[in-house]
């Protein structure tokens, strides 16, 4: 199995084409059991609205529990949404799912790989597609402790919002993708780094870091990418086994407020072949 | 379809969209913001997947509202001085934004425009004064 294709497959496992309804789309990915997220624009910046999730033969049904901020911070009707540009989906029904992994450290020119739902393809649907981004830089936001990550060398396109971003290295999830620099460019985009979604929604993240305590699938996998680039080696790692799946629970949500977000994160797992 | 913009190339896209009337047609709409200067056209985008990006045809928002409020906007401005016509001129921009296609006053230059022509028939007008007693100017 090449390197590719184990990256692929961690995007694969946990992310999915999300379905907000008649007017918009785009991609989410899963946080901890019964929740994932996505960019709050994708929502069209409202709690309480209903969602769909697929992926493959998978469907999940889900509702919008927290977003932030909210559409009545938005200054502008068409530009950027403001940061950090995230949502929050409560899974009710579906399928088990696996979990991403997040991690918030990357170094620059770090190398990326992420996984969207977009309509590059002419058909019914939106269909995955994968692009790969350089680290090359970041950019500070009005939102106090929301530093977005800038990439280049790849293109953002349509429908990529809210999808996972994956260090090649690290083999963990750095952050949601949320904008284009430019359109049909190969300018890269903004992302919302990990750490702001775990201290955006702590209960969810405690849930996460539990998840990968009990479940060390994912970082099994990941050491298959440990020290790796993109698609210069392959062939000699082992198949490892299945991506953990997560029961779909309840959780209490306490949302705390984006003014207090830090860039510190708490209980993270290791990564590492175990 | 590419088009220059302030010495950046933009890229309009193809866009099934049904009119007021009903009626499908397909339009190359522009992905500029409304109230975008021309320097942000070409800036960062949120990049969700809008209905208008799909294949079915997508509801125009805002063209009868726009040509209605323009107009009854100019007359209301222009009545009155009871001009006896007018005409008004002004272009629509299709739009595209996150959520819908969006018709907007068209600019020209950096600016939207509206022209306003009013005419009063100087013979209609004497025959108006003289019914109210106002004498006629030399």
């Amino acid at each position: 199995m090449s390197t590719f294709d184990v990256a692929r497959e961690l995007l694969t496992c946990c992310s999915a084409r999300l379905d907000t309804g008649p007017d918009a789309a785009g991609t989410a990915f899963f946080v901890s059991p019964g929740y994932a997220v996505t960019a709050a624009h994708v929502a069209g910046g409202v709690i309480g609205s209903a969602v769909q999730l697929s992926e493959g033969t998978d469907c999940w049904s889900g509702q919008v529990v927290d977003v932030r901020p909210t559409t009545a911070n938005r200054p502008t009707p068409g530009a950027p949404y403001p940061a950090p540009d995230l949502a929050l989906i409560r899974i009710s029904d579906g399928p088990e799912h696996s979990c991403a992994l997040l991690r918030g450290e990357l170094t620059l020119h770090s190398r990326v790989l992420v996984r969207g739902y977009t309509r590059r393809f002419p058909s019914d649907g939106p269909t995955a597609e994968t692009e790969r981004f350089k680290l090359s830089g970041d950019l500070e936001t009005p939102c106090p402790g929301c530093t977005l990550l800038k990439l280049s060398s790849g293109e953002v396109a349509r429908g990529m919002s809210g999808a996972p971003v994956l260090d090649l290295r690290a083999g963990a999830i750095v952050g949601m993708l949320r904008t284009s620099r430019l359109l049909d460019s190969d300018l890269g985009g903004w992302v919302v780094p990990a750490g702001v979604i775990r201290e955006s929604w702590p209960e969810v993240a405690a849930a996460h870091d539990r998840f990968h305590e009990h479940d060390t699938r994912w970082r099994t996998k990941a050491a298959a990418l440990a020290g790796g680039q993109l698609g210069d080696r392959g062939g000699s790692s082992a198949p490892a086994p299945l991506i953990g799946k997560a029961r779909i629970g309840t959780m209490t949500l306490i949302t705390g407020d984006v003014g207090t977000v830090t860039m510190h994160h708490h209980g993270e797992p290791e990564l590492g072949a175990s | 379809m590419s088009s220059e913009t302030g010495g950046a190339t933009q890229t309009s896209e193809l866009v099934q969209v049904l009119l007021p009337s009903g009626d499908a047609v397909w339009v190359h709409v522009d992905p500029v913001r409304p109230g975008a200067t021309l320097s942000e056209v070409d800036g960062p985008a949120d990049v969700s997947l809008p209905a208008w990006a799909g294949s079915a045809a997508v509801k125009l928002s805002g063209f009868t509202e726009t040509i209605r409020g323009v107009v009854s906007s100019v007359r209301a401005a222009v009545d009155e001085h009871r001009p006896d016509s007018f005409d008004v001129e002004f272009s629509i921009a299709i739009t595209v934004q996150t959520g819908g296609i969006l018709s907007v006053l068209a600019a020209a230059g950096s600016a939207a425009q509206v022209k306003v022509r009013a005419t009063w028939n100087r013979d209609v007008a004497d025959s108006r004064n003289a019914a109210k007693g106002v004498p006629r100017p030399p």
